[in-house]
């Protein structure tokens, strides 16, 4: 009786900070709501003491279990600080003093069954909570959690850069999973990857054994032109535009990755470093790095950062180079930095009916990739 | 009684065995320890926290995810805890060209196909220990998850290392594996390794976030725990006097005194909290620079010296007369490194 009481006070608990987490966008599933019953319920850390009874316990579990980075953390602590003084104090703080059945109130009635309905001030919020003004006026200055970003805590993490990383609306796993996608495999290595099934039907159908079927080995040839807008109102994406670069580099396993800054509209000369020193001619990229097989991906806010109107010059010159770069490849598509709902009125509204434009998320991303890998093939006169 | 009504009301099966708990003092447990178990003493201060992550993950069996500094006692942890309860322990130190096969198991199709060559007409040879082409298993090896799944009488510790090493599909292949049913296929041989439910290993896994952040379902299965470099002199005495103990055990090395364990701790402690190192060294630096000081090329160094070097280098303007000793065993960063004294020539 006693302990089911406590049991069913820490399941509310588990519950309401779960449901809290799950609001607040931490990736957390039915199994570790049911792993940390579980753990409440038993003796995890092997000490002898009941874990449900104990509040302090109970939270360093569900930390341990849910949460995945320092920041996590925090954001458990901030919950754990919203749900606990409503219903933790119904938690005696030593399981141990609860062996004595006169020290404890009678138990409540409850059914484990029933979909449990919280107190809503648990979830609402602080606004809707009454009493405890101590805790609500340490509330305003919590910084937001922001769990896409794999954001840098203490002077530790602060001093390693790698932790710096997964910024931006798209993580760098999730670059290196699009590039990945985008292949072209063609037979063109050593012809020494047995084919059994071809050995036995080519024996069976001369009726003599002539020796093994060979194929040749497969490898991506998929090869990708990167054009990249830098400076001016691009500025802020430069760190997005060098993780593009990085992965695709690095984690994409392509055949070949060229490449290539401009400002603004990628018109006569491009340049081959960010900062715009070392021109090279489109004609000459185009002829050298792109054939018919080659991806392209410009990345340019297209005028949208600035929310600027839509300037004739410049759409002309983007819808020219676009229909230059069409004539060597049609596996073209533009990313845009900029949501779309920014693109209204600026020049990339005009970019987004002369070729397929998607915002750099992690949707728009896999889309583009869809385009340059040419599924569904892109029809070559444009859209 | 609250406690056995409460290990009773949790149905799972996972409670009805013996449990095994994790102290995290150094001492090994049980007289019997299994023979793929770590025999060297090991010397690991295991924080109360990271003690109740190892006993969460062994009553749970759910992996335990442990990040932290390079340098801070992830790897050791396995073997600490394996020692401790005498489980066999399986390392697989990830690289960038592992596959996640290479845990399971290997195959090797050539020497099937040799011995099939072989061992016909003449040449057939006899023995006890004779390879026999008819039977695929004895072409078989399994890897070190293959082989933790494999226990029977105990759990295994799988340690996987550096998971974030490999392909940044690595860690997916991984996730069927290691939750239920616990089992893997071999192909060539038909055969289904499986573990039992009464010994799911323990896994345990580094990573470094070399790559970015581990897949979202793979962080949600882990347990996860940061392990905080001790920034605390007093901390540091612990890992010293723990670690010189072990050593005592096996090869009889004296532990430097107990003035320039201080003086050490103190000074590292400092040098880390400063912020002004771009890389901060970790415990086994501490530990190696220690033993330089305690009887480099017999010429110990004082604990006076490593204070002296501690005062003057405060006082940034002067070209120090007495630049920290090994400065080349706690700083890997060529900014890190102090300015060398002014000599003679140079101006």
């Amino acid at each position: 009786m006693t302990p089911d009481r406590n049991d069913a006070t820490a399941d509310e608990v588990v519950r309401a900070v779960f449901a809290r987490l799950r609001q607040n966008g931490v990736a957390l599933g039915v199994g570790e709501v049911l792993a940390a019953l579980q753990a409440a319920r038993g003796d995890w850390r092997g000490a002898g003491a009941d874990s449900a009874a104990d509040p302090a316990t109970l939270k360093q579990l569900l930390t341990l279990l849910w949460c995945h980075s320092p920041a996590e953390a925090r954001e458990l602590d901030l919950v754990w600080s919203l749900v606990s003084p409503t219903l933790l104090p119904v938690l005696p703080n030593r399981g141990t003093e609860l062996t004595d059945e006169d020290q404890v109130p009678p138990p409540l009635p409850r059914d484990l069954d029933r979909p449990l309905t919280l107190p809503p001030p648990t979830i609402t919020g602080p606004s809707t909570r009454t009493g405890d003004d101590a805790l609500l006026s340490a509330l305003p200055v919590r910084a937001p959690f922001l769990p896409a970003r794999d954001e840098a805590t203490g002077p530790a993490a602060a001093s390693d850069p790698t932790r710096l990383r997964a910024y931006g609306p798209v993580s760098r796993r999730f670059l290196a999973y699009g590039w990945r996608r985008l292949r072209r495999l063609v037979a063109d290595g050593p012809a020494d990857l047995l084919d059994v099934n071809e050995t036995v039907r080519q024996t069976a159908r001369l009726g003599v054994y002539r020796g093994p079927v060979f194929r040749r080995r497969a490898r991506n040839a998929a090869r990708l032109l990167l054009l990249l807008d830098q400076n001016g109102s691009m500025t802020p994406f430069h760190r997005l535009g060098r993780d593009l670069i990085e992965s695709a580099q690095t984690d994409g396993a392509l055949a070949g990755v060229n490449v290539f800054f401009f400002h603004d509209v990628p018109s006569q000369m491009l340049y081959a470093d960010p900062h715009l020193t070392r021109p090279a001619e489109r004609e000459a990229v185009l002829a050298g790095d792109c054939d018919a097989d080659t991806s392209v991906l410009i990345v340019s806010d297209a005028g949208a950062a600035r929310g600027e109107t839509v300037q004739r010059e410049r759409v002309r010159a983007t819808a020219g180079a676009l229909q230059r770069i069409r004539r060597s490849t049609v596996l073209l598509a533009w990313l845009n930095p900029l949501p779309d709902a920014r693109w209204t009125g600026t020049t990339a509204e005009y970019v987004s009916r002369l070729v397929p434009q998607f915002a750099l998320n992690e949707d728009g991303f896999s889309r583009a990739i869809d385009v340059v890998r040419g599924q569904p093939l892109p029809a070559a006169g444009g859209r | 009684m609250s406690k056995p009504a409460a290990t009773a009301a949790a149905s799972a099966p996972i409670d009805e065995r013996p449990r095994l708990r994790f102290v995290g003092d150094g001492r090994a447990l049980g007289a019997a320890p299994h023979p793929d178990a770590p025999t060297r003493h090991e010397a690991y201060v295991a924080p109360a926290p990271l003690v109740d992550a190892v006993n969460l993950a062994l009553f749970l069996r759910r992996p335990l995810l442990l990040e932290g500094e390079a340098g801070c006692g992830k790897t050791r942890l396995a073997y600490a805890v394996a020692r401790e309860l005498g489980l066999p322990l399986y390392t697989w130190h990830v690289r960038s060209t592992s596959r996640a096969q290479d845990g399971f198991y290997e195959y090797d199709a050539l020497l099937r196909l040799h011995d099939a060559q072989t061992t016909t007409g003449s040449h057939r040879r006899s023995g006890p220990d004779t390879r026999d082409p008819g039977r695929p298993t004895q072409y078989r090896r399994l890897g070190p998850l293959g082989r933790a799944f494999q226990q029977r009488e105990r759990p295994a510790v799988l340690l996987i290392d550096e998971i974030d090493k490999a392909d940044v599909d690595f860690p997916n292949d991984l996730l069927t594996v290691l939750d239920r049913p616990w089992a893997f296929r071999i192909p060539e041989t038909g055969e289904l390794i499986q573990a039992s439910e009464d010994c799911l290993p323990l896994v345990l896994i580094t990573s470094n976030k070399e790559k970015g952040n581990l897949p979202a379902p793979f962080l949600r299965r882990c347990i996860y725990y940061f392990i905080e470099f001790p920034d605390d002199p007093e901390r540091l005495k612990e890992i010293v006097a723990a670690h010189y103990a072990a050593r005592d055990e096996s090869e009889n090395v004296p532990a430097p005194p107990a003035a320039l364990v201080e003086a050490a701790a103190e000074r590292f402690v400092a040098l880390r909290t400063g912020g002004r190192l771009h890389k901060n060294p970790g415990t086994s630096e501490f530990l190696d620079w220690l033993e330089a000081l305690r009887g480099f090329e017999n010429a110990p160094v004082g604990p006076e010296r490593v204070r002296e070097a501690a005062d003057e280098e405060d006082e940034d303007a002067d070209a120090d007369p007495t630049p920290l000793p090994f400065p080349n065993l706690l700083f890997k960063m060529r900014a890190d490194l102090p300015r060398q004294p002014r000599e003679g020539g140079r101006a």
